[in-house]
């Protein structure tokens, strides 16, 4: 049988673990809580124990990916593998999860599962798709025998890179397009947005390392489109709440979301800025975050952008 | 005479060999071990290249092709020899059977690996370490000769390589495992030199692969024939002679040979650190250490990331012309340059070996194939610090099995790692620094030209001197406490000099030198007067324009970084 370990018991712990359940894995938990939901999973409380199984997933919000990764370490060595689920890149200079995981213990075997996966979604088994991004072909197997399913397809690729910050600037869209749901953009206006922030995604994939065309693929895009299709998820439910005119931490309150979303916007302006990029979507929700502009201020900016298509400097 | 040499290898007749003594390193049995190791590299890349469905036709028609075509073009003893072979092969492949072919793959790669494997002679390596560079320094500044031949004090060549880092710890791991030394990539002249600085400091000889222009320098070539350097023929361009090279690497290290090897592949043309390194004989190393693990043979290898650090570059204004070219491709084995010029090494060693310290070697941390440092007794630490083994990054299911997707990953783990380990382990040299304050200026002020309008502005800018010291005052402090911080390394001369002293030290060592002075001093002021030589050794602090930019200078220091992403 095989074995899986999970970080987190929140909602995509959960679902990993439900569906982990169902491809006939024995499960270990690793949580702070008492209890698990889920009949079937051991509930572990100490790493050494989770550290039995060599696939494990960090299911945890990024800001606590590095504490967790640090206390982890010393229960690992070269054989573990880790798999991310988180958005975000939470260390200094716009550092990805992966590099966090590979800093802070001696994994080297990493890979990072992004793409329009919702925790929901996983859990009800309804028609998904998800990405994993790893130069360990390895990794992509055993994930795609752990969660994955006639229901769930699993890709792989080597840009580990581009899949995380593709997923990051994604997270900073779904914002923006809570916003402008909020204040009755329709169709048109969401599909601009959506292209001018895929132009600059680009241009912001390819600064810090990644190639753009995974931008292009279920990392990104298809994460994008799932956004629109209305999947409601905690950023999008994040910048609708914030253009309903409630602060940052009562919108991320009610959402359900961690300001995570928020500093990235503000890291990612910071950059393009100094690299001379072109990013007017981040510039503006840096810019609303900090309260220079009302939500509908930004919206309208960004809508009032340009394209500058898709050339390098 | 000397067309002879270089043919063919010289080698000292073999009676009176010494006997190497019980534990010596394994290079100083190497001759026993080379026709072994011939025949195990051929077996291998024959199931590789060869395996059971593979197109024989097709691999050695191709073979032949480039190879009849290389020989024609080459028209001396080495065509002479082996064009039969293969025009027989294009005549008779038709007609041959499964068997003969597979034979006729075998003897094809068993000529490549025994023309790759090199030759150790310990008198050789004695004479080379000793005499040698007393000799060559002598050549080169004739009034010194008695002393350097008979004197006691330490020789040119002693003060004028300044070597650092951590050469005791590395002398007890070669004793535990395998050193590979890694280091970055500028002239021919490195591997001699490190061949040398790894003497010095009383570390094992090391096998190595050197291009096979660097044969065609007699003297250099006697040396490289007897020191165990192997022959890389850059003008080959049959696919599977790539494989023969990385075989003959990875045996050699699974051998526990202490080997070295630049990831860069070539000498870094822009004069940049490196920034992408060519994957194939790191891949060796990680290969090297799975293959022997999942045999039972637990003996750990240790890569030594190295930079080697010049005032001067020999071969600066070809590499920095070539690159302007943009056709480093093109000219990937350039033949005629400085290094084949016998007066230019003179012109260079002449001005070198009035300074102390115009070159240094660090041969920094050592890390294991997985990018986790080792402690004195050769065990990897994790990064809580505590003990690691590196066996389990080879594990599937429980045990140590090979498997070259993965250790392809991890070789480009490695690869990008090296990039970053070298920024902080480069020493920042006089020159370098001086180049990127005057380049910076000549940035700033032609604002309207692109990289190549402002190659031609020759002798056409001046700035005052107290404003290029002043910048050059600031800039030191800060690569200082970048240095502190662990982001980089300066030079002694840098770190306790004044500005003034700095900036003189520059102009004077490209004068003399290089064709045209790179900058000069004129009443006063100091002139640019060959740009590109400037951004050749400026090129090196690219990494850093962001750190040293101060408001003035900013976006003149923005695109100068820029030039990093644009490669």
């Amino acid at each position: 049988m095989k074995k899986i370990g999970i970080i987190g018991a929140g909602g995509f712990g959960l679902a990993i673990a439900r569906a982990a359940l169902e491809n006939d894995c024995e499960v270990r938990v690793w949580s702070r809580r008492e209890t698990i939901a889920i009949e079937g999973v051991r509930l572990v409380h100490s790493f050494s124990e989770l550290s039995e199984t060599t696939l494990i997933y960090v299911a945890i919000p990024s800001p606590h990916v590095r504490t967790i990764a640090e206390k982890l370490a010393p229960a690992l060595d070269g054989r573990h593998r880790l798999v991310h689920v988180s958005r975000g890149l939470p260390g200094p200079g716009l550092m990805t999860l992966s590099e966090v995981l590979r800093t802070e213990t001696p994994c080297r075997r990493v890979g990072a599962l992004a793409g329009p996966l919702v925790a929901e979604e996983l859990a009800k088994r309804s028609e998904s798709s998800a990405i994993v991004g790893t130069r360990f072909p390895e990794i992509v197997d055993a994930v795609r025998l752990s969660i994955g399913g006639a229901r769930l397809r699993i890709e792989g690729t080597e840009d580990i890179r581009g899949v995380e910050i593709a997923s990051a600037v994604v997270g900073v869209l779904s914002v923006a397009l809570g916003m402008a749901t909020a204040l009755g953009i329709g169709p048109g206006g969401q599909a601009y947005l959506s292209a001018r922030g895929m132009e600059e995604g680009a241009l912001l994939v390819e600064s810090l390392g990644g190639r753009p065309r995974t931008l292009f693929g279920l990392a990104g895009f298809a994460d994008l489109v799932a956004v629109v299709a209305g999947d409601n998820r905690p950023e999008w439910r994040f910048g609708r709440e914030l253009a309903l005119g409630h602060s940052k931490s009562l919108a991320a309150k009610n959402a359900g979301a961690h300001l995570e979303s928020i500093s990235m916007a503000e890291r990612l302006a910071e950059h393009a800025r100094k690299h001379g990029i072109h990013a007017p979507i981040c510039e503006a929700l840096a810019k609303t975050f900090g309260g220079d502009y009302a939500p509908a201020e930004a919206i309208e900016r960004i809508l009032a952008t340009r394209g500058v298509g898709i050339v390098k400097r | 005479m000397f067309r002879f040499l270089s043919e063919r290898p010289l080698r000292l007749p073999s009676f009176l060999h010494p006997v190497p003594q019980l534990g010596a390193p394994a290079i100083f049995t190497f001759n026993e071990e080379r026709d072994d190791i011939v025949a195990t590299v051929t077996r291998r890349v024959a199931d590789e290249v060869g395996g059971e469905s593979a197109d024989l036709e097709y691999i050695l028609n191709d073979a032949a092709f480039h190879e009849i075509r290389r020989l024609e073009a080459q028209d001396d003893l080495e065509a002479r020899e082996n064009l039969p072979f293969f025009r027989n092969l294009v005549r008779r492949i038709g007609r041959m059977s499964d068997h003969e072919k597979r034979r006729a793959l075998d003897m094809m790669l068993e000529h490549m690996a025994r023309d790759v494997a090199g030759n150790f002679d310990e008198r050789v390596f004695k004479f080379g370490s000793t005499i040698a560079p007393r000799l060559l320094t002598g050549l080169m500044q004739p009034s010194s000769l008695p002393s350097e031949l008979f004197g006691s004090g330490p020789s040119a060549s002693q003060r004028l390589l300044t070597i650092e880092g951590a050469t005791d710890k590395l002398r007890k791991l070669e004793r535990i495992g395998t050193l590979v030394y890694v280091p970055t990539h500028s002239s021919n002249l490195d591997s001699i030199l490190l061949a040398h600085a790894i003497d010095r400091v009383k570390l094992s000889p090391v096998v190595y692969g050197a291009g096979k222009n660097l044969f065609s320098n007699p003297i250099i070539s006697f040396f490289m024939h007897n020191l165990g350097a192997y022959r890389v023929d850059r003008r080959i361009q049959v696919r599977a002679y790539k494989s023969v090279l990385k075989a003959y690497s990875q045996v050699m290290i699974e051998r526990n040979y202490h080997s070295l090897f630049f990831p860069g592949g070539t000498r870094s043309r822009s004069g940049m650190i490196e920034q992408r390194l060519k994957l194939g004989l790191l891949g060796s190393v990680v290969q090297a250490f799975s293959r022997n693990y999942a045999r039972g043979v637990e003996r750990p290898i240790f890569l030594v990331p190295t930079t080697i650090n010049y005032e001067l570059v020999l071969e600066a204004e070809t590499l920095i012309e070539d690159w302007l070219k943009e056709s480093g491709q093109a000219r990937y084995i350039i033949e005629d340059d400085e290094f084949s010029q016998i007066e230019r090494w003179a012109a260079f060693f002449r001005k070198l070996l009035r300074l102390h310290s115009a070159c240094v070697v660090r041969f920094s941390d050592p890390i294991d194939p997985f990018c986790n440092p080792v402690d004195e007794e050769g065990r990897s630490l994790a990064p809580g610090g505590g003990i690691l083994d590196p066996k389990s990054y080879t594990f599937r299911d429980g045990r140590p099995v090979e498997d070259p997707l993965r250790d392809r990953a991890y070789t480009l783990d490695l690869g990008e790692y090296l990039v970053e380990r070298y920024r902080r382990e480069t020493v920042i040299m006089t020159t370098q620094l001086v180049a990127h304050i005057l380049f910076r200026r000549l940035v700033l002020e032609s604002p309207n030209h692109d990289l190549y309008g402002r190659m031609r502005l020759r002798g056409e800018l001046s700035f005052p001197v107290s404003l290029i010291t002043e910048e050059i005052a600031e800039a030191r402090d800060r690569l200082v406490s970048a240095m502190h911080r662990g982001e980089t390394r300066v030079n002694g001369f840098i770190r306790s000099e004044t500005p003034e002293r700095i900036l003189t030290r520059a102009i004077e060592l490209w004068s003399g030198y290089h064709k045209n002075p790179a900058a000069r001093v004129d009443r006063g002021k100091v002139v640019i007067d060959d740009p590109p030589l400037l951004l050749y050794y400026q090129n090196r602090l690219v990494p850093f324009a962001e750190l040293l930019a101060t408001e003035e200078t900013a976006d003149a220091a923005l695109e100068i970084h820029a030039m990093e992403a644009a490669r």
